[in-house]
């Protein structure tokens, strides 16, 4: 026989129901229950006492209720991962672009959908990437959190920390990284139809990668305090001085800086800085004395990644991310690939370098003063990586390899991190790159260079494991800066049997590898225009500027953790600007996880 | 037929009947649908309000935060699956981690131990003398973490041990259990520091 008679804590439970909805006194439950009043008085008595902490709050009104529903229509919602249904809409595309690309295709939309995640359908919103530090932004009289991954609207008030570096990532694969004591507003942010992005910077670096769109009407505008810089196409820096002075440094294609009446149009390498009214020009020649080089003669994409985790280069798949302010990368797929170095932070950086094609070849880095080191890249393996050091010393910076040897990378998980968020309309760029590449880009080897990121576990995929057979249907041409040397060794082969992704590489983990130092100041740096950028009265602030010099393919947002470094997920993680000692509903409440 | 027979079927028809709306509702602002999540924001925003209020102190902050809780709700929703957790323990813990982010990052939070407690002008039903309530505070500031969620849920926020299971995402009658423990942790502090306050 059970007994029917509640436990303690259910009558316990009762009790304070009871009192708290004044369906009883303390007496007449103690009354109700003299079996257990003893024990109940005490406790309820101390539950009554609890009680007194509380905060009755009542709704907020109509019209707060009115404003976050005019927030929540203008905020787009993050769309669940549909992978398949990504990579079924990325494959349609790209079969119409013929047969040539299909595997280059099938393993860049793979390894997008497996390293990314998530494709972004925001076209009217940015989504915020934070390497380090933390980004706010302005909401009323308050400054929130803005996390990592979240997407943020037009009319958005943002802020970087002392120590926050993050990236913006528009519907067109636009990019504009923040450096640390950044602050903007995001003024427009279209990109469903002709492109119209526009920034307010009140203070801080800004580095730019500006989608190529060269229709009549589509805008990409930086308001300053003291100028307005537009562009098309390109990769630029703004940065405010403490005296409002705005300085505009370009990497790539034509900026066009305005204040006042005057105008200056500041072409690759060049410079300009602008006060209230006037637009003083930079030569270019100052700028590229500054300027260390990679050059990656070598049937290799190059990546730098930074101590911050972001980085600066190329996927095999054409894509270019330029997430380190100062520094700027060509794309492999328009001839051998360069990377620029100026005005960069000190420290150890990566350089991991991906296979494009069957070959051997070699980086070369070149430093402000003439210097020059190569390393060989032999033949055989599909990864390299190479710790390098970068010097700031004033304006100058070096860039010289840490290792003698590139070290073969064979475990897919070893390597460094990379993490992009990649548009649609940066997606069919890298495609259309793909297409038309000057220099013959074989099967990309996404999964065995870029890992998906830790918190996701990683599987080989059948489908995207590398192969080595030759296209069918494209001849290689000749690359128009490097020939790949004959290599005795490696005949051509018609099929060869593709490794398992999980499997080690076989070969030794480290190939003998040459470093040639040139401790002369051998004039090796690339010749430079003498062009001067010209200043003209403007009758026109706004005209727009055909950019010139080759463009970058599709944009996208790197953000990657160095090897050498404390662990990715330390350095992925956002952290506050201090830390605060915890209150006391801190240490009462503790986080879950 | 007792009382406690009678709640307990209560509870169940009321939270069986929400849940279907609950659901369609969510099956809505999933899709987009503003004018959803708007119901589902009168719905619950009163609690998450109070829950923050009783935490923070402070009106405006625990506003706020209360806002960005719901729009980060309406962003990720989307991605919300209903058979793993309750809408509203899912809408509770972002508001708790929005919380602890506040206290976290937030140099001027209200500390209840220090110079900067909130005011009893702006707190709207301080009930307790300023002595008493702070040695009820340090009383729970010394219980376990478990134990002082469920005070704070049950008295504070006033929910039901079935609501608190939900939320915190045990059993009811585990909560139930726990919350004896809890209060009789509570009386032990108190009669330890606070001369038998209670």
């Amino acid at each position: 026989m059970t007994s029917s008679r509640p436990p303690f804590e259910h009558i316990l439970d009762v009790c304070i129901e009871d009192l708290r909805t004044g369906r009883a006194t303390l007496e007449q439950l103690l009354a109700l229950h003299p079996q257990h009043a003893a024990m109940l008085e005490p406790l309820l008595r101390t539950a009554t006492m609890a009680r007194g902490l509380a905060i009755a709050a009542s709704p907020s009104d109509a019209a707060k209720r009115a404003d976050f529903m005019r927030l929540v229509r203008n905020t787009p919602q993050q769309r669940p991962r549909g992978i398949l249904t990504t990579l079924r809409q990325t494959m349609n595309g790209l079969l119409e672009r013929g047969m040539v690309i299909v595997p280059a295709a099938m393993a860049v939309a793979i390894a997008m959908v497996i390293v990314f995640g998530r494709t972004s359908s925001h076209a009217e919103a940015s989504t915020v990437t934070i390497f380090s530090g933390g980004m706010e932004q302005q909401r009323g009289d308050i400054w929130t959190k803005v996390y990592d991954g979240e997407h943020v609207n037009v009319g958005a008030h943002l802020r970087t920390t002392s120590d926050g570096r993050a990236l913006l990532t528009f519907g067109d694969g636009t990019t504009v990284a923040l450096d640390p004591t950044t602050q903007l507003t995001i003024e427009a942010a279209s990109t469903t139809g002709l492109r119209e992005i526009v920034l307010r910077q009140e203070s801080g670096r800004l580095w730019h990668q500006v989608a190529p769109d060269q229709r009549d009407g589509s805008t990409f505008a930086v308001h300053t305090p003291t100028a307005v810089v537009t562009a098309h196409g390109t990769v630029f820096e703004t940065s405010i001085a403490a005296d409002g002075e705005t300085a505009v440094n370009t990497a790539e294609g034509l900026v066009e800086v305005v204040s006042g009446s005057q105008r200056v149009d500041v072409a690759p390498g060049e410079s300009a800085n602008a006060v209230k009214d006037a637009v003083r020009p930079v030569s270019r020649e100052t700028r590229a004395a500054h300027t260390s080089t990679l050059e990656v003669d070598a049937p290799f994409a190059a990546s730098v990644i930074g101590p911050d985790g972001r980085a600066t280069g190329a996927l095999p798949n054409g894509i270019t991310y330029q997430q380190i302010p100062g520094a700027f990368s060509t794309s492999p797929t328009v001839g051998a690939q360069r990377i620029e170095l100026s005005n960069v932070r000190s420290g150890e950086y990566t350089l991991l370098l991906r296979r494009t094609n069957d070959g051997d070849g070699n980086i070369t880095f070149r430093t402000p003063g003439g210097n020059t080191q190569s390393v060989s890249l032999p033949d055989g393996a599909d990864t390299y990586q190479l710790r390098v050091q970068v010097t700031a010393t004033g304006n100058n910076v070096s860039v010289i390899p840490v290792e003698k040897v590139a070290a073969v990378v064979t475990k897919p998980s070893e390597a460094p991190q990379e993490r992009v968020v990649v548009t649609e309309k940066a997606k069919e760029r890298a495609a259309e790159e793909l297409r038309k590449a000057v220099v013959p880009i074989r099967t990309p080897e996404p999964t065995s260079t870029v890992r998906p990121r830790q918190t996701v576990t990683p599987r080989p995929q059948p489908t995207a494991t590398p192969t080595r057979t030759p296209f069918p249907t494209r001849t290689p041409e000749p690359r128009p800066t490097f020939t790949p040397r004959p290599d005795p060794t490696r005949t051509p082969e018609p099929e060869r049997t593709p490794r398992p992704t999980a499997t080690p590489d076989p070969r030794p983990t480290r190939t003998p590898v040459e470093v040639t130092p040139t401790p002369t100041a051998t004039p090796n740096a690339p010749p430079l225009p003498t062009t001067t950028p010209t200043v003209r009265p403007s009758a026109t602030p706004t005209s727009t500027p055909a950019p010139s010099g080759p463009v970058p393919g599709a944009t996208a947002t790197v953000r990657s953790n160095v090897i050498a470094s404390a662990t990715p997920t330390a350095t992925a993680t956002p952290k506050p600007t201090s830390t605060p000692q915890p209150g006391f509903f801190e240490r009462l409440f503790p986080r879950r996880r | 037929m007792t009382s406690l027979d009678d709640d307990s079927n209560a509870i169940q028809a009321d939270a069986l009947a929400e849940r279907v709306v609950i659901d369609n509702l969510v099956e809505g602002a999933k899709h987009g649908d503003a004018d959803a999540f708007g119901v589902l924001y009168d719905r619950y925003q009163p609690e998450i309000l109070r829950y923050l209020v009783n935490h923070v102190r402070d009106r405006p902050t625990a506003e706020d935060l209360t806002q960005q809780v719901f729009l980060k709700a309406w962003q990720a929703i989307p991605r919300y699956e209903q058979r793993n957790v309750p809408f509203k323990s899912w809408l509770y813990r972002m508001a708790h981690n929005q919380m602890v982010d506040h206290f976290r990052t937030k140099r001027h939070t209200v500390d209840l131990e220090g110079v900067e407690r909130a005011e009893p002008a702006e707190a709207e039903a301080l009930v307790l003398a300023g002595e008493t309530r702070e040695i009820l505070e340090g009383a729970l500031l010394r219980l376990s973490n478990d134990h002082r969620e469920v005070l704070v849920l049950r008295f504070l926020m006033e929910k039901s041990a079935a609501e608190i299971g939900a939320i915190m995402g045990r059993k009811e009658v585990t909560m139930r259990g726990l919350q004896l423990r809890a209060l009789r942790a509570l009386r032990r502090e108190l009669d330890t520091s606070g001369g038998g306050l209670a």
